[in-house]
């Protein structure tokens, strides 16, 4: 009885943090159409390192958001050493944002490509800035310097990331209040789209290994019968 | 002066003898015993069987990381899910006709064994086709079940057979909700050195070991039967050979068989069914972390812990008072309570709040999985010919009612996965009616008595004809019929005293 309950104690504490933690949001809710008066600020142009010894940095000049794309070949591979370079310049000398609210913070990431988040609910797009969800990968996340009107980063592609086409968006956070908020953002659809292919996940002593051990479990049943058939044949 | 029936556990190690039958069976449950032939037996079998629930639901409980490296759409992924269950229809249909003919032992090596292949090979799958044929070739070994069960019959004297049932498959079908925290901290402890698109294919070298090692063990270290294995009594002629293909029309021809197969879907069908979506439905519903999302979806799958066992219990509670009226009765009312509380999770005020959700989806698992444990404690008594078989039926049934349930609530109509669960829950409430039909004439059914004159020999010997009763492929099942007489409860058994046995009546096992 008392396993029991404390089983059940155990339960509800466990449901009451998921309902206390799920929801908690740090920001207001924005939605990227609230802050389309304000979009179109930012020069975002991409740079990849396609050549073999992966020490320049040449243009990506691909606005083909699938894959398949000839524009998008050679893909990136998600091995840490190919790298994209991203550069975000302002067009202007200062940055307008929705209500005139102060910036604060510039994070640059990367999106899923509408064709490869399409038939994959657990990337769809959002309105809602904070339930989007075709955003995973951060490039870079920075402090807003009011004196810098450009902000770049050589980015290595992170051995996490899946085989898909992206683009780059800016997001500016805002103080709100108590709280932040996204305040202005850019991106390049329709413009410049990257594409990667995941790390070679099955390495040679893999297969290996998996052909040896594969062979175990028949292999042992094939010898129990034919020692249990020789032992009946003595008899 | 008869002996008092030893309690159902014994938490003594097995230094005594084990109180047996007269079939040579164990009449109660040494839990901290793993002493040959009965518990050794009995952990063996739980321990293997919840192996197999581990291999079948571990590629969805690493979802998350697969469908990206493996670049899955949603519809490759419950193709998936469905090719884990559907893979297990047929082979526990053709598992039941093996143990009947060749023992249990047997029937856990090779699946066991020739298994391990699929999951070591789900290392180096490539896309989604190759996922695919290996969920389906793994979800072979959820025919497993046929051989848990026949085991624990095999074993377990009929007044505590249901329990036994009940808790090896109970702590088996855990495997579900073990697999949904096992597998990512297998992961997340590999992805500490390697990245994990690569971790997670060396995770599945665990599950498949595993299967090698308790594979080899039951085939060295157990035994068939109490009085040993199937080979050597068949060698012996302890034990007759019985291929007659009346052993299959004792099992198919019966239609009692196919109730249970079709009900059995709406009780473990629906578990499989929700192992497979509950970790998604939450994650999606209420915004959680894949971590949060799983340990609570762990919940539903882990509380078999103790659901399925107390179902089996609940079980043989009623056959002691009203025999196996009780048990109809209780299986129709506690698998009728579950469609209530799938439904439940499909309205509105439960829908939108993760607490009254999860006490819904608990509430919920109790009901689904103590129907299960309810229907192991009716089946083994369908036909004793062919007991194997009739598990194979049945569980195959449980797949089957899985891979159109999530085929049609969760897959290919239209349907939020909230109205999913609202229609499987009406569709719950409808096939449980089925049960009302379910009559044995030497104890009855939920609305009818017992056929006077008949007694369990007329039934279980009417599947043999003149000719096998020479060969004496009877005596098993006289055995069985004579322990069996349990089943009358208290109000029937008053009446049987009167019975005169020079006018029992000849009846056919399918024929009510």
């Amino acid at each position: 009885m008392a396993r029991c309950l404390s089983l059940a104690v155990a339960l509800v504490a466990l449901v009451g943090y998921a309902a206390a933690t799920g929801n908690i949001e740090d920001q207001q809710p924005t939605s990227y159409t609230q802050l389309a008066p304000v979009k179109g600020q930012w020069d975002i142009t991409l740079k990849a390192t396609k050549t073999a010894d992966k020490a320049a940095f040449e243009p990506v000049d691909c606005a083909e958001p699938k894959i398949s794309a000839a524009c998008n070949k050679p893909l990136l591979t998600a091995d840490a050493k190919d790298k994209l370079q991203v550069t975000a310049a302002l067009k202007g000398k200062t940055l307008k944002t929705i209500d005139d609210l102060t910036p604060k913070r510039v994070v640059i990431k990367a999106c899923y490509s509408k064709p490869s988040a399409t038939d994959r609910p657990w990337r769809k797009s959002n309105d809602v800035i904070d339930k989007d969800k075709s955003c995973p990968f951060v490039i870079k996340s920075t402090e807003l310097n009011v004196s810098s009107t450009s902000y770049s980063i050589d980015w290595p592609i992170p051995k996490n990331m899946t085989k898909a086409a992206w683009y780059a968006t800016v997001l500016v956070l805002c103080e709100n209040g108590t709280l932040n908020s996204y305040c202005q953002f850019d991106n390049t659809v329709n413009k410049t789209y990257f594409g990667t292919n995941i790390i070679n996940s099955t390495p040679t002593s893999m297969i290996i290994a998996t052909a040896v051990c594969a062979s175990i479990g028949p292999l042992f049943l094939a010898s129990y019968f034919i020692k249990d058939f020789m032992g009946r044949k003595k008899q | 002066m008869a002996e008092p029936n030893p309690p159902l556990f014994q938490f003594c190690t097995g230094d005594q003898p084990m109180p047996k039958d007269s079939e040579g069976k164990a009449k109660t449950i040494r839990i901290l015993s793993f002493g040959p032939p009965y518990m050794r037996a009995f952990h063996l079998n739980w321990i293997a069987f919840m192996l197999t629930f581990i291999s079948t639901f571990a590629p969805a409980a690493l979802l998350p990381v697969i469908r990206d490296s493996l670049d899955l759409t949603r519809v490759d992924v419950g193709n998936a899910g469905i090719a884990a269950v559907v893979g297990a229809v047929a082979s526990r249909v053709m598992m039941g006709n093996m143990v009947d003919m060749y023992g249990p032992r047997y029937g856990f090596g090779f699946l066991l064994l020739l298994t391990s292949p699929a999951i070591f090979c789900m290392s180096i799958v490539q896309g989604a086709a190759g996922f695919i044929v290996l969920r389906l070739f793994i979800g072979f070994s959820l025919a497993a079940f046929v051989c848990c069960q026949f085991w624990c019959t095999s074993m377990f004297n009929t007044k505590i057979v249901g329990s036994a049932n009940a808790i090896a498959a109970g702590w088996g079908n855990m495997g579900g909700g073990v697999t949904h925290f096992l597998m990512p901290l297998l992961w997340k402890g590999i992805s500490a050195s390697q990245p994990g698109f690569i971790a997670w294919r060396w995770a599945f070298f665990v599950p498949a070991a595993a299967h090698i090692i308790l594979g080899a063990s039951i085939m060295l270290f157990s035994q068939d039967l109490p009085e040993g294995n199937f080979r050597e009594l068949m060698a012996s002629k302890a034990k007759v050979k019985d291929r007659s293909p009346n052993t299959l029309k004792a099992a198919l021809l019966n239609y009692r068989s196919w109730i249970m197969c079709l009900n059995y879907g709406y009780c473990f069908g629906v578990e499989l069914v929700v192992d497979n979506v509950i970790v998604y439905y939450l994650y999606d519903q209420f915004r959680l972390t894949p971590v949060l999302a799983g340990a609570l979806g762990s919940i539903f799958g882990m509380m078999n812990i103790f659901t399925r066992a107390s179902g089996g219990m609940i079980s043989d509670l009623a056959a002691r008072h009203y025999g196996m009226r009780g048990r109809l009765w209780a299986l129709w009312i506690i698998q009728t309570l579950g469609g209530v509380f799938c439904l439940l999770l499909g309205i509105t005020p439960v829908y939108n709040s993760l607490l009254a959700t999860m006490v819904i989806l608990v509430i919920f698992s109790v009901w689904c999985q103590q129907a299960c444990g309810l229907s192991c404690g009716v089946v083994p008594f369908i036909s004793k010919r062919s007991t194997g078989l009739v598990y194979g039926l049945v569980g195959a049934g449980g797949n089957t009612g899985a891979a159109v349930t999530q085929a049609i609530f969760f897959t290919y109509l239209p349907l939020s996965p909230t109205q999913g669960f609202f229609w499987l829950g009406i569709m719950v409430i409808g096939m449980t009616a089925m049960y009302m039909g379910v009559y044995f004439p030497m104890w009855g059914g939920m609305f009818c008595k017992a056929k006077p004159g008949v007694t369990e020999e007329d039934y279980y010997m009417s599947e043999y004809t003149a000719a096998e009763v020479s060969q004496g492929l009877h005596t098993n099942s006289l055995k069985f019929a004579y322990e069996s007489k349990s089943e009358r409860g208290w109000a029937n058994a008053a009446a049987a005293k009167d019975l005169d046995a020079a006018k029992a009546v000849h009846v056919k096992a399918g024929t009510a």
